[in-house]
């Protein structure tokens, strides 16, 4: 592990957290594009989930039951207990969770059309795709939306991922294809 | 008014057989941590790369909340 505080991530016990407590979300992120084919190492599953009340209720109950603490630049504090509920969730547009399973970062949206706008649940659901891994059923943010939210966002990280996700989308499926497989 | 139904989204098959699979290949490959793994409060949607909040911030913030957890509803 690189993070030698990390514990090391369990996205069974993640998704089946999210699932139990019916959580509404897309996968965003280097997970997200490490489904659809990618290979650049991340370190973390990023999710961005509806903001309504009840659904960030759930998320925080999904949370609780993981174990979640909030990460902070002082170690030291991460191992406050706190009792997560919506309304914390919804101070946060990026939340940085560690939990028993992995690290999880919750997120209010990417970014889209410029450094100010956020591509939020319901955007992301238009172009979302269901990507079946084993038994579970994800939905994931598109290649595109996340090549998009590189392009917008321009960090160094940014930039070095954007060839092989444009190189990914290029060998990419006909989009009238009914269920496409990924290669390894 | 009649709903109109949402599109089903494009069911894509994963490389990994499953979940554990792709986990086990993460933990072997993840990068080292970044000095931005850390919470970015709302209102802070601006140029990029959003501010980090400081532990300060986020101090401030947790006992906040817990004070207003305390009182109740």
């Amino acid at each position: 592990m690189s993070d030698p505080n990390a514990p090391p991530l369990d996205p069974e016990a993640l998704i089946a957290a999210l699932e139990r407590h019916k959580v509404a979300f897309v996968a965003v992120g280097g997970s997200a594009a490490q489904w659809q084919g990618a290979e650049r190492p991340t370190k973390d599953m990023d999710i961005c989930p509806a903001w309504d009340d009840e659904n960030l209720e759930r998320l925080a109950c999904a949370l609780n039951d993981l174990g979640a603490r909030l990460k902070t630049s002082d170690r030291s504090y991460e191992g406050m207990k706190i009792d997560i509920d919506g309304s914390l969730l919804k101070r946060m547009e990026i939340g940085t969770w560690r939990t028993d399973a992995g690290d999880l970062d919750v997120l209010l949206g990417i970014p889209r059309e410029d450094r100010w706008h956020l591509a939020r649940y319901d955007q992301l659901r238009e172009n979302a795709i269901a990507l079946e891994i084993g038994d579970a059923t994800i939905l994931v943010a598109s290649l595109q939306d996340i090549i998009r939210s590189k392009e917008v966002a321009d960090r160094p990280p940014d930039r070095e991922a954007l060839p092989e996700l444009r190189t990914l989308v290029d060998a990419g499926p006909d989009l009238d294809d009914d269920l496409y497989e990924i290669e390894r | 008014m009649t709903p109109v139904a949402e599109k089903a989204p494009r069911r894509v098959k994963s490389q990994f057989k499953s979940l554990r699979e792709w986990g086990d290949w993460m933990n072997a490959n993840a990068r080292p941590a970044r000095d931005d793994d850390t919470p970015v409060l709302m209102g802070q949607t601006g140029p990029l790369p959003h501010r980090r909040a400081t532990h300060a911030e986020i101090v401030a913030l947790l006992r906040e909340h817990s004070a207003r957890s305390a009182e109740g509803p």
